[in-house]
């Protein structure tokens, strides 16, 4: 039935769509603030960046990450220089790649959010005393909730369905960088549709079940 | 308290020069036709607009000069602006409560009971202000802004959408308890009723400067602006700029009796404009005047017609399914042989942009 590597594979998939949504979240925040606010003529380049995910193939993305994170990369080089960790072939590489891959996820939704709220909300917090940093948690957070949502669920999903990047800068190391994808592609290069099927399965069920749960939370906040 | 206030604005065509410096006493009014400047001149003073070369003072707190700048959070002002923002994720309650931060160890709590009753908040309380008509929104900010108990308090016709009646309670009620709390105010109207009754001093804004004066009468009496009292009869019209001449000096807008060429120069093709055309200013003839200076002609039906005993007949004129009210003499009507559904033209003399 399921084996022990499936669920690990599986938890480990979980865990880093996890972790990369959260550290995407936190970084996602200011730069979607800046880019809702800024006039910057150069702003259309930070954009660009941004939503350079969406169109460029993972492989390209991976492949310039392997090179990056590798021990010759320029961060690759530093951090172990730094006294860290390798970072390819690594969990912490997968997270820093799946961070920039699922980027315009968290960012476009959060972005939007942000200007879409009405300029007066600030201003008006201003007027009674609040400080830029409690405008943010009273004002900014709550009236960008619902971007928050659609930004955590699409990084999330998103980031869950990794596969290309996942398979250049990661590999195939059970426990550490062997997520579902990776399996289920293992199972079926080796024609073993069954274990495919089961780990296939699986992971279908768990995500809708979660993200039923999740957009029925959401309807009931409303 | 003195207010001591130096602008130097100039944004295309539109500009401001003030340097003034009075002691803030009660209600200082803030009069002039619109797009003078006075809500950029609040603004201002709120720090929620800036510009270079200004120098702004309150007591002795410097608010801006040339190498300062006091964020709006560190003012301790009060501002509500015609069109007042309420948070919709909040109910009136916390709304209000809003205003009053914890930290600020400002709640009074007689303050915020005899605010909400006579501004008649008790019963919006725990709406939500998506369910608040434009009246009940002012009123509800308004109170919010009092039992903030800022350093002054910035009035942006707050009460623009407040019934007459009612505006004649609560007007004095915002005066007495704000001297009661030393709260002095500047306070933006169009009304020279409310002037000339409640403040004690005036700003009039005109042909890009802004000058203080105590004569409120002689400041009113030299003023170029169409005086329009907020009580006098009249018609709101919502238009929308279709076109600007700004050789001329003209706007043409849309509206739902036709449309109305206007002067004003800074607005913007689609900008949402508000007018009022005050029934004293629309004249009536049969046929439609061709050499006149008159350039906004409509034809409709008169619709109802009353006379008055002062002499003078208003006219309710159907055109286009909305109704214009006019006012003549009633020996105009007499010669003119007027009655109801006869067909006549309306010619609107001049319109006062509202907002």
């Amino acid at each position: 039935m399921i084996s022990y590597d499936d669920w690990r594979a599986i938890s480990l998939t979980f865990e880093l769509a996890l972790l990369s949504t959260l550290i995407l979240i936190v970084i996602g925040t200011p730069i979607s603030w800046w880019l809702s606010q800024t006039k910057l003529r150069f702003k259309f380049l930070v954009e660009t960046l941004v939503a350079l995910p969406l169109v460029l193939p993972p492989t390209v993305l991976g492949f310039y990450l392997l090179i990056a994170l590798g021990p010759d990369g320029v961060v690759g080089k530093t951090v172990n220089a730094l006294g860290g960790p390798n970072l390819i072939f690594s969990f912490s590489g997968l997270v820093i790649g799946s961070v920039i891959y699922s980027m315009p996820f968290v960012v476009q939704p959060l972005h939007h959010a942000f200007s879409g709220i009405d300029k007066r909300a600030g201003e008006t917090a201003a007027i009674f005393g609040y400080s830029p940093l409690k405008r943010f948690f009273y004002v900014l957070l709550p009236l960008a909730k619902g971007g928050y949502f659609s930004a955590f669920i699409l990084g999330f999903a998103h980031t869950l369905g990794e596969f290309g990047i996942v398979l250049m800068i990661g590999g195939n190391i059970p426990g550490q960088t062997q997520v579902a994808s990776i399996s289920i592609y293992n199972y079926v290069e080796t024609l073993d549709y069954e274990s495919a099927h089961t780990l296939s399965a699986l992971l279908l069920a768990i995500s809708f079940t979660l993200l039923m749960l999740i957009y029925a939370i959401k309807n009931k906040l409303r | 308290m003195n207010l001591s206030i130096k602008l130097n604005i100039k944004k295309g065509t539109f500009s401001l020069h003030a340097d003034l410096e009075f002691p803030l006493e009660n209600i200082t009014s803030c009069f002039g036709p619109s797009g003078s400047g006075k809500t950029t001149f609040l603004r201002h003073l709120a720090g929620l607009e800036v510009s270079d070369n200004a120098t702004i003072k309150l007591g002795d707190k410097i608010f801006q000069n040339s190498n300062f700048f006091i964020a709006t959070h560190k003012r301790d002002i009060g501002y509500v602006a015609q069109d007042p923002f309420l948070f919709n994720h909040l109910n009136v309650e916390q709304n209000i409560s809003f205003g009053i931060p914890k930290s600020s160890n400002k709640l009074e709590p007689e303050l915020v009971q005899l605010t909400k009753e006579n501004l008649g908040i008790s019963k919006l309380l725990p709406k939500k202000p998506s369910n608040l008509s434009g009246g009940e929104r002012q009123r509800v900010a308004l109170m919010r802004a009092i039992v903030s108990t800022p350093k002054i308090l910035l009035l942006d016709e707050p009460l623009s959408g407040v019934g007459a009646e009612q505006k004649q309670q609560i007007i004095p009620f915002v005066k007495n308890i704000c001297s009661s709390q030393k709260i002095p105010i500047l306070y933006v109207t169009h009304s020279i009723h409310e002037i000339l009754n409640y403040s004690d001093q005036i700003i009039s804004f005109q042909d890009g400067s802004a000058k203080f004066s105590r004569d409120i009468e002689k400041t009113l009496s030299g003023l170029k602006v169409p005086h329009f009292d907020s009580n006098a009869e009249g018609t709101f019209l919502n238009t929308s700029v279709v076109s600007v001449d700004s050789k001329f000096q003209m706007i043409k807008v849309k509206s739902a009796i036709g449309n109305l060429s206007i002067m004003g120069s800074d607005k913007k093709v689609g900008e949402k404009i508000r007018l009022r055309v005050l029934a004293d200013d629309i004249s009536i003839s049969l046929s439609k005047p061709s050499d006149t200076s008159i350039m906004n002609t409509f034809d409709g039906l008169i619709q109802s017609m009353v006379e008055d005993s002062s002499g003078m007949t208003t006219l309710n004129l159907n055109i286009k399914n909305d109704i214009i009210k006019a006012r003549i003499t009633t020996k105009s009507a007499n010669t003119l042989k007027l009655k109801i559904n006869d067909k006549v033209f309306a010619n609107i003399k001049t319109v006062a942009i509202i907002s």
